[in-house]
């Protein structure tokens, strides 16, 4: 449950920081249209790895914290 | 969750490989896949430090690039001394220019205005001032 909360989150953040995945310019031409098509569904691919892999590497920094009842004394 | 992210990071990227491919398929043979139209040939040549056009009929232009609206283009895109690359960032295109090298990138503006050309590529002190402009004309 956390785990798919920090992913979530991380995805979120990672959208609202390019701006939702809207291309930079409008689409003046059919092959801006390919190209920024592209740009768009790439965005928010390499969104949703980077929010597996980030997100798991933070649960995994909270799941395996330090804790008083165990490591080195 | 081990498989979650093995298994959901490895569809998102294999997914992204075949649209990849799909586009870049249209994009580069767009001329003789999604048109049947006539084209227009333009030769596109980079040099230090200015971009020359050279239309169908023998002239010459520096640095400013006129296309009509609408009008499918294919530019043939060359370098005379070091490599260039012919970027117009508002139409999301980017092609190298390398010397004994000839590149087609195909181009169709509907939109009429001006459009920025840049070199992608650093090729010299003078890189910065390689400037010029897409003119498209209704």
């Amino acid at each position: 449950m956390i785990w798919s909360l920090i992913v979530v989150a991380v995805f979120l953040i990672w959208m609202w920081l390019g701006d939702w995945g809207r291309p930079p310019y409008p689409t003046a031409s059919p092959i801006s249209y390919y190209v920024f098509s592209l740009y768009t569904i790439v965005y928010v691919g390499a969104g949703v790895v980077t929010a597996l892999f980030m997100g798991t590497m933070i649960f995994f920094v909270y799941k395996f914290r330090e804790r008083e009842s165990y490591g080195e004394e | 969750m081990e498989m979650a992210t093995i298994l959901g990071a490895a569809a998102v990227l294999a997914y992204l490989a075949v649209v990849t491919a799909v586009n870049l398929y249209a994009i580069d043979y767009y001329g003789s896949l999604a048109e049947r139209e006539n084209y227009v040939t333009i030769k596109v040549v980079g040099r230090q430090f200015s971009w020359e056009f050279i239309y169908p009929n023998g002239t010459r232009a520096f640095n400013t690039l006129t296309l009509k609206a609408g009008q499918l283009y294919k530019l043939e895109l060359t370098s005379i001394d070091v490599i260039h690359s012919f970027y117009i960032p508002q139409l999301g295109v980017k092609y190298d220019t390398v010397p004994g090298f000839t590149y087609v990138l195909w181009l169709k503006v509907d939109e009429p205005g001006v459009y920025d050309i840049y070199c992608a590529e650093y090729c010299g002190s003078g890189h910065y001032l390689m400037l010029g402009k897409v003119v498209v004309v209704p």
